[in-house]
């Protein structure tokens, strides 16, 4: 047995050696190539394993007022997360913090699906969690392991309870979905919070800043583990401030005039047409949006009978009234259509075809001229001025004065209103459908016409610098040069002449608001809009100057009755109110 | 004693001192994966492999000191018992999925591990009872079968690394004992003809050199044809019974093939491990700092892939050296094998080196990403009490059959 011989060959040993040798060739060259060839890549994917970047939010741009006040800012809200794998009891946990929270486990347990980012990293179930709450949550921390809490940044308001501005400077929501994957690949992230609505929306990405990132160590499970030395962290960037023309006091003012109305304000600064004041009735209070908003709360805003996110100033479309007799006037008089020596009976009513079209004025004006007509805001007058020229005539001149186009503000959802020419009527009505008759509507700015407070308080600043129209802005000033409006300089004067004496003179709609000061002259219009959603629009609008300073302003109160007697004292107040607060000091001209 | 004494004087020892040079980098390792923030356990794995190494040291000396010929004697014997033990996992309760162990009073041992040397021996004693008839085709089909027996239990544990090992393992003595190159070669060719049957081309050109080889070798005709006919019919069956199977069962042997088909299992691990070994780089990130082994990227890294750890946390400089000892291991106890006179030692010892080779291997090649096999440990390294024992019993054993003219 053991005797059993064996002879082997040498070449047979050279080969079994030259086999071990060429399988352990093939491993040193493979571990050459993973080892020092490919040694960065494997490196970075090392790395890519176990390094996590955290984000650091960045606070968005602070919003100030013209003068440096802030009107948004950023503080801090505490929000709660959980880490699932780290809850030992999570039915009791998520209860006992429902608790506290006063939310209820169902949300909480939602939030935590919605957040949820793995079984090991924090979801946030919570936010807007208040001191006294977060203490409690502190208190009780050994008996709720897996619940942790930070920090993240929010909008508030110093100045909230004098000023809204909640149209201006419009609210955030937080991300949705759609949005989500629409601005994929800008930073935004399942939970940020992104302007919704006016300068917030509009400016978005001027406020919103740039996310940092710190490094976290984990292991493969995803659970934290340890500091990462060698990366640095990339700081977040905060959001780039933003100016606006508003000047608050004027602002809060004009909120606290229009209270309790459902009425809209624009003041601007005619001479370069800053936003001073812009206000829609009734608002909200922006701080309610700054935090977690349920969906039904949510639904209760935008579902209000009364339109409360709606900016009446931008987006209201209302028929402008007899303010807008002075488009009607101005045409007559640049096409010589008119003079001060023609003039109309008004008896109180006129008959055009088979229809009775009437004055205000029951029992009529009597004898007008443009001056009386448009002081008195005689109807008749304008019936007969309008039938001297023709819709493309009327046209051109509503058009010179930017209706039914958009001023260009920096805020977003403005509507350009309709100003109604011939293709507009031939569209609406056929060609046949419409006789000059229609224009009698219009030459008293009713019928298709539509305008917006922003639009009418522009063209009573292009009056009141006699042609210099410039688009009016809040945050950055337009690049486009005034357009100047050159018309015969009595035009000019005497649409000045006449808008002095409504307010100024006895006779006018708007005597009874005139200023007693003799240092503020102040020039106007009223307008009383018929609509078929009950009692009229109450309009006016109208500049004021003191000093240097010259300002217009356009007033609607929605159903409010007459302009003379409910949006004219407004109007007033107004002016009286801005032009004493500043009695010393002159508009900074930004 | 005298005799143990005597043959350790001789004994070509430089084997254990590589063995223990070896095995001292698998407990550097340990150390690394087990220490935590400055803290090591007693009953780390780091004390447990420190432990293993006084069996095997026991083993080591026992089967040097042991007479050849009880070997020859008891070989049968002993891989009977070995068969035995092999079938006992199945009838008790799994271990992770597997019947892999036995477990007695707490310390579990795998039969596997023991099989795979005994088998050799027993190849060793039935080439060289058998030494004159060698050239003939019966004696390389009889021992090829026999192991096909253990082999099929061991797929079932299951384990294919193993079951690959066993399976392998007759074809390198056939070899070195002098069996006909044709016979090898007619013994793979089924395996050949299943894999290739699915591609019509490479099946031709296949079947056209079973054809070339049987027509030049002038075996007789009817063992040619009977292997050239078995082969066409083999490989043409394959596909029709390939078909009869159900999706999830393809799917099942596919996966068993090839585990890395399995994204979450095999796949991750050969990715993290590659992970491990290349951001270790020429130096390595130094032990204790390897964050692909601390943070638990890498799977299975105190056993399967405990070479990952190395070469993350000590570099490729420490990488090559471990393949430098072990490719001086291997060619001199083949090199011992070549000098052996006697048949039974020279293949036992052979034997050996290659289960040594094929571990190596297959599992530095699995945690590189050259082979899909997995499950295999590393030689001395990994941890793992049976294998350890086991190894350093090879060892022992391979040096007791380099002494000659003991008996």
């Amino acid at each position: 047995m053991l005797k059993s011989e064996i002879y082997v060959p040498v070449n047979r040993r050279n080969t079994a050696f030259s086999v071990v040798i060429l399988l352990f060739l093939i491993l040193f060259v493979k571990l050459y190539t993973l080892m020092i060839h490919s040694y960065e890549e494997f490196r970075n994917k090392a790395d890519y394993n176990r390094i996590r970047p955290v984000i650091t939010y960045a606070p968005r741009g602070n919003i100030y007022d013209r003068n440096g006040n802030i009107l948004a800012a950023n503080s801090s809200v505490y929000a709660i997360s959980v880490i699932r794998d780290e809850l030992t009891d999570p039915e009791n946990e998520l209860s006992q913090v429902s608790g506290y929270l006063n939310i209820p486990v169902k949300t909480l347990k939602k939030n935590m699906k919605k957040y949820g980012r793995g079984r090991f990293l924090p979801s946030r179930i919570a936010r807007d969690v208040k001191v006294e709450t977060l203490s409690l949550v502190e208190e009780h921390k050994n008996e709720l392991p897996g619940v942790l809490y930070s920090t993240l940044p929010v909008r508030y308001y110093p100045m909230q309870d004098s000023i809204r501005a909640s149209h201006v400077l419009g609210y955030l929501r937080e991300i949705g979905p759609s949005e989500l994957s629409r601005k994929d690949g800008r930073g935004y992230v399942g939970g940020d919070f992104i302007g919704a609505s006016g300068l917030e929306y509009f400016y978005e990405s001027h406020l919103i800043g740039d996310k940092g990132h710190y490094y976290q160590q984990v292991d493969a499970l995803g659970r934290e583990a340890g500091e990462v030395s060698d990366r640095e962290p990339i700081p977040a960037i905060p959001g780039n401030d933003l100016y606006l023309t508003i000047e608050s006091k004027l602002q809060a003012d004009v909120e606290k005039t229009l209270e309790g109305l459902k009425a809209s304000s624009v003041v601007l600064n005619a001479l370069t047409g800053e936003v001073l004041a812009m206000v829609s009735k009734p608002d909200f209070r922006l701080s309610d949006f700054a935090g977690f908003m349920e969906d039904e709360e949510w639904q209760r805003f935008q579902n209000s009978k009364e339109d409360l996110l709606l900016n009446r100033a931008i987006t209201g479309r209302y028929p402008p009234g007899s303010a807008m007799k002075l488009v009607t006037a101005i045409a007559g008089l640049e096409e010589k259509l008119t003079n001060l020596d023609w003039t109309v009976e008004c008896t109180g009513s006129y008959h055009y075809g088979d229809r009775v079209f009437r004055c205000w004025k029951e029992e009529g004006h009597g004898k007008v001229n443009i001056s009386k007509a448009v002081k008195e805001s005689c109807n008749i007058y304008f019936y007969q001025l309008i039938q001297r020229m023709d819709i493309d005539i009327w046209y051109k001149y509503a058009n010179l004065f930017g209706f039914g186009s958009k001023t260009g503000i920096d805020l977003p959802q403005e509507k350009s209103g309709i100003a109604p020419n011939r293709k507009f009527m031939n569209r609406k009505y056929g060609k046949r459908g419409w006789t000059s008759g229609t224009l009698l509507n219009i030459s008293i700015g009713q019928g298709d016409l539509l305008v917006t407070p922003l639009q009418m308080s522009r063209f009573a600043a292009i009056l009141a610098t006699k042609g210099k129209n410039i688009a009016p802005w809040l945050a950055s000033r337009p690049n486009a040069q005034a357009k100047k409006i050159s018309f015969k300089k009595s035009t000019w004067d005497l649409i000045h002449e006449m808008m002095f004496n409504v307010v100024n003179t006895p006779g006018g709609t708007a005597y009874s608001s005139r200023i007693a000061s003799t240092s503020i002259e102040f020039y106007g219009k009223t307008g009383t809009a018929q609509n078929p959603r009950g009692e009229a629009h109450a309009w006016f609008i109208g500049f004021a100057t003191k000093g240097s300073q010259t300002i217009s302003i356009s007033v609607i109160v929605e159903n409010g009755g007459t302009g003379g007697s409910v949006a004219a004292p407004v109007a007033s107040k107004i002016v009286q109110n801005y032009f004493n607060e500043s009695e010393a000091q002159e508009l900074v001209i930004k | 004693m005298i005799n143990l004494i005597g043959k350790l004087r001789v004994a070509p020892l430089r084997w254990l001192f590589l063995a223990m040079i070896l095995n001292s980098f698998g407990l550097l390792a340990l150390y690394s994966i087990t220490t935590h923030s400055g803290e090591l356990l007693l009953s780390s794995r780091f004390y447990k492999h420190l432990f293993w190494m006084i069996p095997s040291l026991f083993a080591f000396l026992f089967f040097l000191g042991i007479s050849k010929r009880i070997i020859h004697k008891y070989t049968y014997a002993a891989l009977s018992v070995m068969m035995v033990l092999i079938i006992v996992p199945f009838g008790m309760s799994s271990i992770a999925g597997t019947h892999r162990w036995i477990s007695l009073g707490g310390v579990s041992f795998q039969p596997v591990e023991v099989l795979k040397w005994v088998l050799i021996i027993s190849l060793a004693r039935y080439l060289s009872d058998h030494n004159l008839e060698i050239l003939k085709l019966r004696s390389v089909v009889i021992p090829t079968v026999a192991t096909l027996v253990p082999v099929a239990f061991v797929i079932n544990q299951p384990d294919l690394g193993s079951a690959v090992i066993l399976l392998m393992l007759s074809f390198p003595l056939l070899y070195w004992v002098g069996a006909r190159p044709l016979h090898l070669f007619l013994l793979i060719a089924p395996l050949v003809s299943i894999l290739t049957a699915f591609s019509l081309i490479t099946f031709t050109i296949w079947i056209a050199a079973v054809g070339i080889v049987l027509y030049s070798s002038r075996t007789d005709l009817r063992i040619g044809l009977a292997n050239f006919f078995g082969n066409v019919f083999l490989g043409l069956l394959t596909p029709v019974l390939w078909d009869k199977l159900f999706h999830h069962q393809k799917e099942r042997i596919l996966t068993f093939l090839d585990p890395t088909r399995d994204p979450h299992g095999a796949a991750y691990q050969v990715i993290q491990s590659q992970t491990a070994i290349g951001s270790g780089g020429f130096s390595g990130k130094g032990l204790g700092n390897g964050t692909q082994t601390h943070l638990k990227f890498l799977p299975e890294q105190e056993t399967d892939f405990i070479f990952s750890v190395i070469g993350e946390e000590l570099g490729f400089v420490v990488v090559c050296l471990i393949l430098a000892l072990f490719l001086y291991l291997i060619l001199d106890i083949i090199k011992v094998a070549f000098q052996s006179s006697e048949r039974f030692s020279s293949l036992i010892i052979f034997g050996v080196g290659i289960l040594f080779l094929f571990h190596v291997f297959v599992n530095i090649g699995m945690t590189i990403n050259l082979l899909p096999v997995k499950g295999l440990p590393l030689p001395f390294i990994s941890y793992g009490g049976s294998f350890l024992v086991s190894c350093y019993a090879m060892l022992g054993l391979a040096m007791n059959m380099s002494l000659e003219g003991e008996e």
